[in-house]
């Protein structure tokens, strides 16, 4: 059982989900304690007490599902995007695929560049690696070449600042060179710098450096030393390895601004390719999104007057993806101003046309308490709860509109009811922002984005009253 | 989805949404969208089933909306894993550790060595075999290893809500790791399931 294996486990302990219930129950809860002081008091011990929302209690509340529904949010992780070529500057730890058989554990800090599906290039920082049995992988470092054919193996780069004994030994040249450490835990890896090479098997180590290529035949007590070697923290009052770090760290975040200056210059060339072909390819307009629920399928739900929708997240200020989803939507960082936007505009055009039906139903306080997210929830709950049969075909119209059994008047039509123009906007959502982001990415990249498991986005069904009366066997 | 019960608007305050406003609201939707599955995660390696998982993750993020206006911005992270920490040791000790099999579904130990193929019980062994693995741990070990595998916080972060050296942590996380390795390579010995299911 070797370090490999025990990355695997972890791998499945990270791909561990917490159920939507309890997202929804925490987050409901998590709400009303923000609000009623009752719900949450200390208990005599001193320690937090709370008001546990069970499963029932979030059933049989309509306000607190009208909260929960809000906790609808499926961030669904997807496998990671098999990246053919890419970079990360990674910010904090994250893993990613390379290619088709490589994974990699990037820690915080490390950087990792590649444009092939077998060839890596890491700047700096510590990079395990899993590589899976096929040709020849290659890692770069600046301390020298690692190859390797299917293996777990972790590569770690020191970028020069100079241990304490060597410091202290009056070594010169402070930033003169990088040393890059490797561990194998399964399979075999072919080092190399400067003409030197090495063979290394599983529990086995080396380093490569201005001193060439050392191997050592105990991986853990080699990583030990180097790790101790390289971080020095017994000599943290020396004013001169204090020095020495400042001046490394202010080195390696020149490095990493000018990293992370190449990675926005790239996407702003690819933004620039990809407008270029847009204006080359327009001699229509942009093509009419594509809904992710299919007329087939509407015609269908249509039969029993169900809706069901995708809505993507939009509260104010927008969605703001995380470095992690930008990876898993194969986007690079400059990307996330668009989607955030594209968010808090779909939340303003939505909110701006919910809210008055809000405040016609509840009022000015209740719409402004409920949000874009507990709105249409409550609407269709109280309308139903006054005229359930005016409800329901209000709600059979709109899956019937959606089917293309019926047109679709515009949303400022007065004869659209206030449960057909909710549940109108609701079920265009998705459609909207692919359009909005279409204008950033094109259009079928800004498909691809929001019909991933990895855009943010709810789903839920609304069930009908079932067949027409009038509809016949 | 919809409710089975319909909310009159005069009952709406005594279900608590006269919530406050919308820039607390946001910032706790903000911190419970980024950080709610990385809280429940590492309450599940630092030993709670999933059950008593949901009810710790609840509970966390309670006390985050109780405590919202002292949580410092960009520490809202640091904030919720310290307190998850400080919440599963309670559960815990609350309730001495059950050795049950996952979740209760009845897929236990890995007493056979055969190959299954179903993957969601692969899945479930793995978790089995790595949570068991984590028990073996001491405390100290086990929190630093799980908040860094778990990607919650940098290891700066850990050395500062631990209140311990930086050096203190980097050492503990190699001794873990020693650890972890020997004690999932002890209890996947072939000789492993075959004592345990006697």
């Amino acid at each position: 059982m070797s370090e490999c294996d025990v990355s695997r486990l972890w791998e499945e302990g990270r791909a561990e989900q917490p159920s939507d219930a309890a997202r929804a129950r925490a987050l409901a809860a998590a709400a009303l304690a923000l609000t009623d002081g009752e719900s949450s008091r200390p208990s005599d011990s001193g320690e937090s007490e709370h008001v546990r929302l069970s499963r029932r209690a979030v059933r049989t509340s309509g306000a607190v599902a009208a909260l929960a529904l809000a906790a609808g949010v499926a961030l669904v992780a997807a496998p990671s995007l098999r990246h053919r070529s890419g970079e990360i500057t990674a910010e904090e730890r994250a893993e990613i695929a390379i290619g088709g058989r490589a994974r990699a554990v990037v820690e915080a800090r490390s950087h990792l560049r590649w444009s092939a599906p077998d060839e890596v290039t890491q700047t700096r920082g510590n990079v395990f690696y899993r590589v899976d049995p096929g040709a020849p992988f290659r890692v770069h470092t600046p301390a020298g070449d690692v190859e390797v054919r299917g293996t777990c193996f972790r590569v770690k780069i020191h970028e020069g600042e100079m241990t304490g004994r060597e410091m202290k030994a009056g070594a010169a040249g402070v930033l003169a060179s990088a040393a890059a450490f490797v561990a194998v835990y399964e399979g075999k890896v072919a080092v190399s710098h400067a003409g030197q090479s090495a063979e290394l098997a599983a529990g086995e180590a080396a380093d490569m450096g201005a001193r060439g290529v050392r191997k050592d035949a105990d991986a853990s007590a080699a990583e030990r030393a180097f790790d101790e070697a390289t971080t020095a923290e017994g000599d943290a009052s020396d004013p001169t390895l204090a020095a020495n770090r400042t001046l490394v760290a202010s080195v390696g975040d020149y490095r990493a601004r000018i990293e992370r200056m190449e990675v926005e210059r790239r996407a702003l060339e690819q933004q620039l390719a990809d407008a270029r072909a847009r204006l080359d390819a327009a001699d229509g307009g942009p093509s009419a999104p594509k809904a992710e629920i299919t007329q087939d399928e509407w015609k269908e739900l249509a039969k029993t007057g169900t809706i069901k929708m995708r809505v993507p997240c939009s509260w104010k200020g927008g969605w703001w993806p995380p470095a992690k989803k930008l990876d898993e939507l194969g986007l690079a960082p400059s990307d996330a101003p668009a989607l955030r936007d594209a968010s808090n505009r779909l939340y303003e055009s939505s909110w701006a046309a919910i809210r008055p039906i809000c405040e016609k139903v509840g009022g000015k306080d209740i719409a402004e308490k409920l949000g874009l997210d507990g709105c249409p929830n409550f609407i269709f709950n109280y309308l139903r709860g006054v005229d359930r049969e005016g409800a329901f075909e209000q709600m059979r119209r709109v899956a019937e509109m959606r089917a293309g059994l019926r047109p679709t008047p515009p949303l400022d039509d007065p004869s659209l009811g206030p449960v057909e123009k909710v549940f109108l906007i609701m079920t265009g959502q998705q459609s909207a922002i692919e359009a909005d982001l279409a204008q950033s990415f094109g259009p079928d990249e800004a498909h691809r984005l929001v019909t991933s498991d990895s855009f943010c986005a709810w789903s839920s069904t609304w069930n009908g009253p079932g067949p027409r009366r009038d509809a016949g066997p | 989805m919809a409710p089975a019960m319909l909310l009159s608007m005069a009952e709406l305050p005594r279900a608590g949404v006269s919530l406050p406003a919308a820039r607390a609201e946001d910032r706790l939707r903000a911190m419970f969208d980024a950080n709610f599955d990385v809280v429940w995660r590492n309450l599940r390696r630092l030993g709670l089933e999933a059950a008593a998982a949901d009810d710790a993750a609840q509970e966390v993020f309670v006390i985050a909306a109780r405590k919202l206006a002292t949580i410092e911005s960009g520490r809202e992270r640091a904030f919720l894993v310290g307190t998850a920490i400080r919440v599963a040791a309670n559960v815990r000790r609350r309730r001495p550790r059950r050795d049950v099999p996952l979740d209760g579904e009845g897929v236990a130990e890995p007493t056979s060595r055969a190959p299954l193929p179903d993957e969601i019980v692969e899945h479930r062994r793995a978790l089995a075999l790595l949570d068991r693995a984590l028990d073996d741990l001491p405390d100290d070990l086990r929190v630093v290893l799980v908040l860094t595998e778990l990607d919650a916080l940098s290891q700066p972060e850990i050395a500062a809500s631990l209140g311990v050296p930086l050096g203190t942590i980097a050492s503990r996380l190699r001794r873990a790791r020693e650890l972890l390795a020997a004690a999932v390579a002890e209890r996947s010995a072939p000789h492993a399931g075959a004592r345990r299911s006697t």
